[in-house]
């Protein structure tokens, strides 16, 4: 029997859900509820919502839960290590305390290095409060069955379904994922991430977007201009086409495209998979188990 | 693949591939009573292996006696404590092989006034080497520069000690023997007869002693024959010195160090070496070292060969030695370097 993975992406207020066989590289279901508050701030939410979800679905059995949450409901950053450094871990946990307003001992981090560990030019850093950490790993979620096994930010998620689609080589891609309150783009290629944008909720207009699209392309001159979009608001038609025609204006036209395929996974034949350019998150969450 | 994960490890059900480079992660959550029970558990481990390894040390003492690096690091009461003595099969053959002993008598010495069974402080202040030798001359010594003088003290201590040693026969003890710079001795004798004491006094005039003035006791006990013998010894080829400088002041501290390694790797225990007295002379300074041991004559007479071929800054001033209890000697070593000013 096939193992069951159901990946979740938080957002602000709602979450996304795909349930996905890993192994066969099949996506069952996907799904977008909305949510009365941040699932990411109160655990009790999340835990209600995907029970009162999986109680109105007739669903396989679960084995393993991989959340992806918002890069706005922790920290993540993009850190270029000085090649003078002597310790790269050292460096990159400095930087991130200066980064904070509060202690960083308070926040769980997770640190992965690129190119490589042994020569590293830089490294994503996740972090979460460990408040958050601990109400996802309490007695009482354990008990409901949805503690996840997994808890990583959207970027990552993304990246590695990328990656796993479309393929990376030299050459930059970039990624735009637009949500109702938080909007984020990041560029990478086979070496890592390159370079991420993040755009706050009340400065989200498609002017504001292709404005972070055209500063973070002026950074890699020599690549197509492509941009892969999903989020929320890749489902928003008005606002899709308004950020399109934005894009084209610009002195270097970029050409958005909307990220509602994905070439190595197979879909149930029976579903509805037209919300799947805003569930790219949960999708990519569950290929921790690839 | 970023193969990131916030959750801690322990709750992952499957282990992530290694397609990513996970640097960190986990651990950071864990529970404090895990944390202090690990720690507790570090600290008995530590505990433990620190006892073995104190056991295995003492079975090491107990079995091969003290290592030859070790000599005179040990405090004595925890030698003693253990039962261990720090004499090599060495310096036990050279003294059961006729080394001058020192052993206790309580006879009355006349003139010098040197105390009779006095502390060992109590001999070196009434050391008067000048009144016996007002009239001689010091020309070569004193026309030395202060660093000749050092390497000048050293051959000399040198050559009074190993000039005894040589010329000791059994049944000579000594109640004191005492070196002054540059080449003054004194010894307080004990000859169990008069034919060892001339047999004695025949064999110190062979060693080329240039001045021996001797002085019977006026009393003669246990049918042992005290007298004293005070003069000064061969005096060191000026020519055959090594050369040295002043040294500066700030390499005072590193001389002690040297000096006090060198007593150690001889078997000498050095003790009060941690106080030096300074005094600022007009030009130089001078440093003095006031120490005692109870080290044997045979290590003392090693400790002056190896001070006379080292490069250690410390000359001897003077050394006083004299019986402490059945076969024990007890030595002040008053050592002199003289530093350049600052």
């Amino acid at each position: 029997m096939q193992k069951v993975c159901l990946g979740i992406e938080i957002s602000q207020d709602g979450v996304k859900i795909a349930l996905v066989e890993p192994e066969r590289r099949h996506i069952i279901k996907i799904d977008a509820v909305p949510t009365s508050g941040n699932s990411i701030d109160d655990v009790s939410i999340y835990s209600s919502v995907l029970s009162s979800w999986v109680r109105s679905n007739l669903l396989p059995k679960i084995n393993s839960i991989a959340v992806a949450f918002s890069s706005c409901n922790g920290v993540i950053r993009l850190v270029t290590v000085p090649k003078e450094t002597e310790s790269a871990l050292n460096y990159v946990n400095w930087e991130f305390a200066c980064s904070i307003n509060s202690k960083a001992s308070n926040y769980k981090t997770d640190i992965v290095f690129y190119p490589s560990v042994k020569k590293p030019e830089r490294a994503i850093v996740t972090a979460m409060r460990k408040k958050i950490i601990e109400s996802f790993c309490s007695v009482e979620l354990e008990k409901s069955g949805f503690k996840p096994n997994y808890l990583m930010a959207d970027v990552c998620a993304l990246y590695n379904l990328l990656e796993y689609t479309e393929g990376l080589s030299g050459q930059p891609k970039c990624i735009l994922k637009a949500d109702e309150k938080f909007a984020m783009a990041f560029w990478g290629n086979e070496t890592g991430p390159l370079a991420i944008r993040l755009l706050p909720k009340d400065n989200i207009s498609p002017e504001a977007v292709t404005d972070i699209l055209e500063t973070g392309f002026k950074e890699f001159p020599k690549a197509k201009k492509n941009v892969k979009f999903c989020g929320e608001l890749s489902g928003n038609a008005e606002f899709t086409g308004e950020l399109a025609r934005a894009a084209k204006d610009l002195g270097e036209s970029v050409n958005l495209q909307l990220w509602n395929s994905l070439s190595k996974f197979s879909l149930e034949k029976v579903g509805d998979f037209s919300k799947l350019s805003q569930c790219m998150g949960a999708v990519g969450a569950t290929l921790s188990y690839i | 693949m970023i193969k990131s994960n916030l959750m801690p490890s322990a709750s992952g059900k499957t282990a992530p591939q290694a397609i990513g480079m996970k640097v960190k992660s986990g651990g950071l959550n864990k529970k404090k009573g895990g944390e202090s029970k690990s720690r507790l558990s570090s600290v008995a481990n530590f505990l433990f292996m620190l006892f073995v390894f104190f056991m295995s040390g003492l079975l090491y003492l107990l079995i091969f006696g003290v290592p030859g690096f070790l000599r005179g690091t040990i405090p004595q009461n925890i030698l003693d404590l253990l039962g261990l003595s720090e004499e090599t099969a060495a310096t036990q053959v050279l003294r059961e092989a006729g080394a001058p002993k020192l052993t206790a008598h309580g006879t009355r010495a006349e003139d010098p006034a040197v105390p009779v069974n006095g502390s060992v402080e109590e001999v070196v202040r009434t050391m008067r080497p000048d009144i016996y030798f007002r009239d001689r001359q010091l020309t070569s010594y004193k026309e030395q520069a202060l660093s000749n003088r050092i390497p000048y003290q050293k051959q000399a201590f040198h050559i009074m000690l190993s000039t005894f040693y040589k010329a000791t026969p059994d049944g000579i003890g000594y109640l004191d023997l005492a070196y002054q710079a540059p080449n003054f001795y004194f010894v307080r004798v004990v000859a169990q007869d008069s034919r060892t004491r001339t047999s004695y006094l025949d064999q110190l005039r062979a060693k080329v002693m240039p001045d021996m003035i001797v002085r019977d006791s006026a009393t003669i006990k246990d049918g042992g024959i005290e007298f004293s013998v005070f003069g000064s010894t061969a005096q060191p080829e000026l020519s055959e010195l090594k050369p040295m400088r002043l040294i500066q002041y700030s390499r005072v501290k590193s001389e002690i160090m040297a000096l006090r390694t060198l007593a150690v790797a001889n078997q000498v225990r050095l003790v009060g070496w941690e106080k030096p007295i300074e005094e600022e002379l007009e030009t130089y300074r001078r440093v003095i070292l006031r120490t005692t041991t109870e080290a044997d004559y045979p290590s003392l007479l090693n400790f002056a060969e190896a001070l006379q071929k080292s490069d250690v800054a410390f000359g001897v001033q003077q050394f006083v030695s004299r019986p402490s209890g059945p076969e024990k000697m007890l030595s002040a070593l008053e050592f002199v370097l003289y530093a350049a000013m600052r």
